[in-house]
């Protein structure tokens, strides 16, 4: 561990001060926002504090065990990728905490939200930074339970409650693919430490349970990453705060799916299964997300829209995996976060002054909200990728990249159009023209609300002129680890007449045509459209509906309150259990040439059964309880004919005894018959499992007295009964002096029987049977639930 | 230093006999009408007593000295003195939540602790039984206690006949049990499980069919005891219909003392047989049982309105998890267990501590209507609730995560990958159970009545489960460390 | 001898299965007794037979002479057959208790209307716009 170098402590500060969030804000009152900030501010100086040595290709390892028996550590890793995502977490995040102060100022629940939001942070760097599977797993999944609790924020509204919900079930469900594949990837590379197993590709890629963990990771990050055809939630979860949505929903959590492929192409990429997974994936969702956002009028949902066709390009980049391809993914990566961020803030503060998020209800705001607007033209230039901002360098890259795959980047050329479409309808609609329309009177964002957004748009601005700023320190090592190796490219917001400006401006010219087209075509869509619901949405609804559908089937099949009915599901199973076993290979011995026995023995067991049968056949109680005493006695007798006095003594009084507690407690019992009032098919599905249990009992005692006898334990006891214990009687001596607690143990079972059964007939007739029936069932009354959550 | 023979075996058999012992002095405050907390206290002064016997073998670290005596097979090992201590955790939290609620229920009988103290004694026996004679009467003396507390509600039709249902059931099960004793000892000869293990792997040894079959049932003779389906039928009533303290006492303690003697008998037996020719059967049939107990455990409670009776399912889908660890029992599978059962106990009784809090005076109304709103009213409740729940659907960074992930661990190095993926599959469906409630404890307004005032044992008993499970969850090292100590643990990893 | 003796459990198992399986409570009660015996029977059986000599040592020797029954799975038996008395005792008071409280011993009678499985209806937000 080199040292001075403190990763994990970051991480764990940021937890801390998570923790006292409450009280920090309790404290700080209006100012809380600027207050917390600083967190995130410290951290992003103390990643920029490494800068130089990431850039000059070093990685920062630390590890501490967690669980070290089972090869669990955090372990952290800060390299050129790592790097990256963790200065645009602390980075934007430091603008949204500002933010976030000014939007939810005076809400009583801010406590809490910071909280969470520093806490989703807090995970968010954890899991770009963790070097081990598992903790890598843990902060995941950690992020997902925040982002729950932050989007069902505003609770009031059914919908958040439902988004919330169905956010979590997709990305923590997916999180749990994701971690089937982490165990078997961590079985197959021996370790879950990840540095490890990228140093050893071939031992993954080669291995038989390769396409498993490929489908298992793969399922997690692309859940996580909003990729078609788990894209709904995303859209879904716009009900949340929009702080949340700016930096959850397109800065940070939903690039963890993002992160996470590129973390492991070195060992999972490169091959024909990786390439259609993510091309295909990425390109859906593109083409999905692009041409729903024509439906979409809410500022918000485009902006989802927006994020989802990133995404797409970002995943399908990842799957190309070529250096090209891998350089064009981690500019586009920087410059989406910083045009998007704003531009979702932006959205915020206008929802915030003037009441609405309705493009078509808005105009005119430029002339109250200056900042507002330059904050969210700059933003949306850079998003519709035109010059001299940073998103143009990012997308002429990111078309570079894809001149050998002619078809994706048709995809992204039409998507891209789109994104000019969206920039037009979030970013000047609502602003432009002379006359304001709003639904409450607008004024300009205070401070906290417009300078974060403000400062990112402009770094992409900054960056738009002077991409070198970070091409050798940042964007070239966080390439190199995504390839294995180092690929160095420059960057440049001026590369000549070539064949991607001339398809950017193919993409503009498209997107006017977009603009100029929207209003009917999104008036002609929604009218068709409104109601229909989109299939993977209809597919997470059947899935939802047919869980419940199953488990209301298992349980009608399997749940009966008759203990008849549990009794055969039960006796069928165990018979058939030990059915299966005794038939699997017919290898039970026998021997029926036993010494024979005498006459009187068999007249016993003759009586014995007869007993039996007759108890069960016995209608009248008494008769029953003759026979049942009869059965035991007999049994006590075989004891005596065997050589078994003690056996013997034992049975006759405990026979006795309960033939005499039945009889007593019978008198208190209804007279009436035992007679059965079931049905025929009833008793013949009874009568066969008994009968097939009582052959299987015959069949096994014969075979084990076939079998020969080991008696060295017997033997032990035998002789040791005298000289070791003092006594003669060896039942006596196993049972008061070998198995002295043995014994000690059945007095104790006695004494619970004899205590519990005393209780209970305190208890029993200090209350009438009447009590009881008028509070009868109605315990069991349920009330419908409202829907869903 | 060698110890005198009897010396270790008073020591070994420490923990039973001071419980067994402040069970008669309970009994004696019973009968001299001395005042029920003064009872109470006087019980967890003996669990207390125990759990530093217990503690202390443990760091001991005792492993072959651990069997003592001729015939008798009472073990002193790791594993057994772990599960003991686990037992007393859950009677501990049991008494506490216990004594917040007794007389409110009416359960206000002087056997009342001395039953439970009794139970755990036959706990503590059941776990660290080593041979089927001492299983037999540790089970008998467990569960005899816990149907007369089962059955001790009054007023309510339903909770009548789940106390009686629960008892025939049992006695049923326990009499499958005695037949599995009766073959697997005509088979083997010995009732040791040491003594099975090696007579069943001695190189002549033929009567595989017949061992098998004793196998089995010993399996259904303890899956009811554990709730594996089939075999749970009885579970969701009798956990609805029991007073709420029994309630936790039972799913906690009854479910660790069983699965301890499943994996011993597991990992020696069960062991033995994988090796014989019929060796491949033995675990498809207890991959059946795990497969069919993570289904129905966990989509019963996807349907499940009440809070009470979904927590009960969901006893039935962890028995599924845990069953995992029993697979891979003679490897790594009994510390993953060990863990998980100790992370189980206390978000279970974390979760029904809670509820008992929120329940009406009769202890009726686990409807998920009354938790709505929850976290404006009681956020102490409620963020405590949330944590359990949570950890319960296996969500880092709490105990339970550690726990499923453990145990998944053991199930994919055994090699059932398939069971493993299907574990984690069914997950999925705990977190929507689970966070329903959260959702409405958070996300809903309150049209409740107020909520009485905590008691204060209650709160004691919150209070350590939640913080239990946050520690485990976040520093599992700690309390996995000592388990696995002496142990060879994941070969190959 | 021992081929009769099989039998003979295989038909206490029989009749106490078959009684487990009804509707009385009372003849499930009786059921268990019918496999107690029958387990005790098998117990013994499977321990071996001895005619005549009971496990004693005689007073002059320090073990016994010859072949003497065997004592370890009687001591089982012993251990069954007190389980057992303690289960029937507590089954009686419990039925008896039951019989007080609910008025039957029948198991259908008994049954309280299961809770029936209730379908939770689960929504999502659609994509179209709202």
């Amino acid at each position: 561990m080199p040292g001075g170098d403190r990763v994990l402590i970051a991480v764990l500060l940021a937890f801390g001060v998570a923790l006292a969030a409450p009280v920090i804000v309790r404290v700080a009152g209006d100012r809380s926002g600027w207050v917390l900030a600083l967190l995130p501010a410290g951290i992003t100086a103390y990643l920029l504090s490494h800068g130089s040595r990431v850039a000059a290709g070093e990685s920062i390892v630390e590890r501490v065990a967690w669980v070290s028996a089972l090869d669990i550590h955090l372990s952290m890793r800060l390299d050129g990728l790592s790097l990256v995502f963790a200065l645009m977490i602390a980075g934007i995040g430091t603008a949204i905490v500002i933010y976030a102060g000014g939007y939810l100022r005076g809400d009583r629940q801010l406590p809490r939200f910071y909280l969470l939001l520093l806490a989703f942070m807090a995970a968010m760097l954890g899991v770009v930074l963790s070097d081990n599977l598992i903790s890598l797993f843990v902060f995941w999944e950690l992020t997902s339970i925040t982002s729950y609790f932050l989007v069902g924020y505003k609770h009031e509204d059914e919908t958040s409650r439902k988004s919330a919900l169905q956010a979590l079930l997709v990305t923590a469900g997916g999180g749990l693919a994701m971690l089937a594949g982490f165990l078997i990837l961590g079985l197959v590379g021996g370790t879950f430490e990840i540095s490890e197993l990228l140093s050893d590709p071939e031992a993954i890629r080669g291995h038989e349970a390769y396409l498993a963990i490929l489908l298992l990771v793969g399922l997690g990050a692309l859940t996580k990453s909003a990729q078609w055809p788990f894209h709904f939630w995303l859209p879904n979860a716009m009900a949340a705060p929009t702080p949340v949505s700016a930096y959850l929903h397109s800065a940070t959590m939903v690039k963890a799916g993002v992160y996470l492929l590129a973390r492991l192409s070195p060992a999972l990429g490169g091959t024909p299964a990786w390439f259609w997974l993510l091309t295909l994936a990425g390109a859906a969702t593109m083409l999905a997300a692009g041409s729903l956002a024509l439906l979409q009028r809410d500022s918000k949902r485009l902006l989802a829209y927006s994020t989802l066709i990133a995404l797409g390009t970002l995943v399908m980049l990842i799957g190309v995996g070529t250096p090209g391809a891998i350089s064009a993914m981690i500019v586009f990566l920087v410059g989406h976060a910083l045009y998007k961020a704003p531009l979702f803030m932006v959205a915020g503060s206008v929802d915030h002054e003037a009441g609405s998020r309705d493009v078509t209800a808005l105009r005119g705001l430029g002339r109250v909200m200056p900042i507002t607007w330059i904050t969210a033209l700059v933003a949306g230039l850079s998003a519709g990728g035109l010059p001299p901002l940073f998103g143009f360098v990012a997308k002429e890259l990111a078309y570079e990249g894809l001149f050998e795959n002619p078809l994706l980047l048709g995809a992204l050329i039409a998507a891209s159009a789109v994104m000019v479409l969206i920039v037009y309808l979030v970013a000047w609609r609502p602003f432009a023209g002379r006359e304001i329309h709003a639904p409450s009177a607008p004024h300009e964002a205070p401070l906290s609300m417009w300078l974060g957004p403000a400062l990112l748009a402009a770094g992409g601005a900054v960056l738009g002129f002077a991409p070198w700023l970070i091409g050798d320190s940042l964007m070239v090592p966080a390439a190199a680890a995504v390839l294995g190796e180092l690929h160095p490219f420059r960057l440049y917001l001026w590369h000549g007449f070539t064949l991607a400006l001339g398809l950017s401006a193919v993409t503009v010219a498209l997107g006017v045509v977009l603009v100029w087209r929207w209003r009917p075509v999104h008036d002609a869509l929604r009218s068709r459209t409104l109601g229909w619901t989109f299939g993977p949405v209809g597919g997470y609804d059947a899935l939802m509906a047919g869980l419940v559908r199953f488990a209301a089937w298992q349980t009608r099949v399997l749940q009966s309150d008759d203990l008849r009915h549990h009794m055969t599901i039960i006796l069928g199973f165990t018979v058939a259990l030990t059915g299966l076993t005794a038939t699997f290979r017919g290898e039970l011995a026998f021997d029926l040439r036993h010494e024979a026995g005498y006459f009187y023995e068999y007249i016993v067991l003759v009586l014995v059964g007869a007993a039996a049968i007759s108890a069960l056949r016995a209608h009248s109680r008494l008769v029953a309880i003759t026979s049942l005493g009869v059965a035991g006695f007999g049994i006590a007798i075989v004891f005596v004919f065997f050589a078994a006095p003690d056996l013997a003594i034992t049975q006759f009084l405990v026979e006795t005894l309960i033939v005499i507690i039945v009889a007593l407690v019978l008198i208190r019992l209804p007279r009436g018959s035992l007679r059965e009032t079931s049905n025929g098919s009833v008793r013949a599905i009874a009568g066969t499992i008994a009968v097939a249990g009582g052959a299987l009992f015959t069949v096994l005692t014969l075979a084990v007295t076939a079998l020969p006898f080991d008696a060295s334990l017997t033997t032990f006891f035998e002789a040791e009964s005298y000289p070791a214990a003092q006594g003669r009687n060896i039942v006596n001596v196993i049972l008061v002096d070998f198995r002295a607690i043995d014994t000690l143990g059945e007095i104790t079972v006695l004494a619970v029987a004899a205590s519990g059964a005393y209780a209970l007939l305190r208890r029993s007739f200090g209350r009438r049977r009447d009590d009881v029936d008028t509070e009868d069932r109605s315990d069991r009354v349920h009330v419908e639930r409202g829907g869903g959550a | 230093m060698t110890l005198p023979a009897d010396f270790i075996v008073v020591s070994i058999l420490g923990p039973a006999i001071v419980m067994l012992v402040f069970a008669m002095i309970t009994l004696l405050f019973a009968v001299f009408q001395v005042d029920r907390s003064a009872t109470a206290s006087m019980a967890l002064v003996g669990v207390g007593t125990a759990a530093v016997f217990a503690l202390h073998l443990l760091m001991k670290g005792q492993q072959g000295a651990a069997e003592a005596g001729f015939g008798l097979r009472y073990l002193g090992d790791t594993p057994a003195t772990a599960f003991t201590l686990v037992i007393l955790l859950g009677t501990a939290l049991a008494i506490l939540v216990s004594e917040a609620d007794l007389s409110r229920l009416g359960l206000d009988h002087p056997e009342y602790y001395p039953l439970m103290l009794l139970s755990a004694t036959g706990a503590i026996v059941l776990a660290s039984a080593g041979d089927l004679i001492t299983l037999l009467l540790g089970l008998e003396i467990m569960s005899l206690a816990v149907y007369a507390l089962a059955a001790w509600r009054q007023g309510s039709r339903q909770s009548e006949e789940a106390g009686m249902k629960y008892f025939l059931l049992g006695a049923f099960a326990s009499a499958l049990l005695i037949y599995g004793i009766a073959l697997t000892f005509g088979a083997g000869g010995r009732f040791d499980y040491a003594g099975l293990a090696a007579a069943f792997s001695a190189p002549g040894f033929d009567a595989h069919v017949l061992a098998l079959l004793g196998a089995v049932l010993l399996l259904a003779g303890l899956g009811f005891k554990v709730a594996f389906a089939p075999f749970h039928q009885w579970l969701p009533d009798v956990y609805t219909g029991a007073p709420t303290p029994v309630t936790t006492f039972m799913s906690v303690v009854v479910k660790t003392a069983a699965f301890a003697a499943l994996l011993r008998i597991a990992s020696t037996v069960f062991a033995s047989l994988g090796a014989g020719p019929l060796g491949e059967l033995l675990p498809i049939m207890l991959g059946i049982l795990i497969g069919a107990t993570l289904i129905v455990g966990n989509f019963g409670a996807l349907l499940q309105s009440g809070v009470k009776r979904m927590l009960a399912y969901s006893a039935v889908a962890h028995a599924g998890y845990l069953g995992l660890a029993v697979l891979a029992a003679d490897t790594v599978g009994t510390n993953a267990a060990i863990f998980y059962l100790t992370a189980y106990t206390l978000m279970t009784a974390g979760a029904f501590a809670v509820l008992s809090a929120i329940t009406n005076a009769d202890d009726r109304g686990d409807e998920i209507e009354r938790f709505a709103g929850l976290a404006a009213r009681r956020p102490f409740l409620a963020a405590s609730l949330a944590i359990v729940l949570m950890s319960l659907a296996g969500l880092p960074p709490f105990a339970g995560f550690v726990g499923k992930l453990l145990v998944f661990q053991a199930a994919i190095s055994a090699g059932y990958v398939a069971l493993a993926v299907l574990g984690i599959a069914t997950s999925v469906v705990a977190v929507v159970y689970y966070a329903r409630v959260i959702t409405y404890m958070y996300f809903r307004e309150s049209d409740q009545e107020t909520i009485r005032p905590l008691a204060p044992t209650l709160r004691i008993a919150v209070v350590i489960a939640v913080v239990g499970t946050i520690a485990l969850g976040i520093l599992p090292g700690f309390w996995y460390g000592l388990v696995e100590r002496g142990q060879v643990l994941l070969a190959g990893f | 001898m021992e081929t009769p003796l099989a039998l003979t459990v295989g038909v206490l198992f029989a009749c106490g299965l078959y009684l487990v399986m009804q509707r009385n409570l009372l003849r499930f009660v009786f059921g268990l007794l019918l496999l107690s015996g029958s387990v005790n029977l098998l117990i013994f059986t499977v321990g071996r037979l001895t005619r005549g000599a009971p496990a004693f040592v005689p007073s002059e020797l320090s073990t016994p002479p010859g072949d003497v029954s065997n004592a370890l799975p009687q001591a089982l038996i012993l251990t069954a057959i007190v389980i057992g008395f303690g289960l029937v005792v507590f089954a009686m008071i419990l039925l008896l208790r039951t019989y007080e409280r609910l008025g039957t011993v029948k198991t259908e009678e008994l049954s309280a209307h299961l809770e029936a499985p209730r379908p939770v209806p689960m929504r999502h937000d659609d994509e179209a716009p709202a």
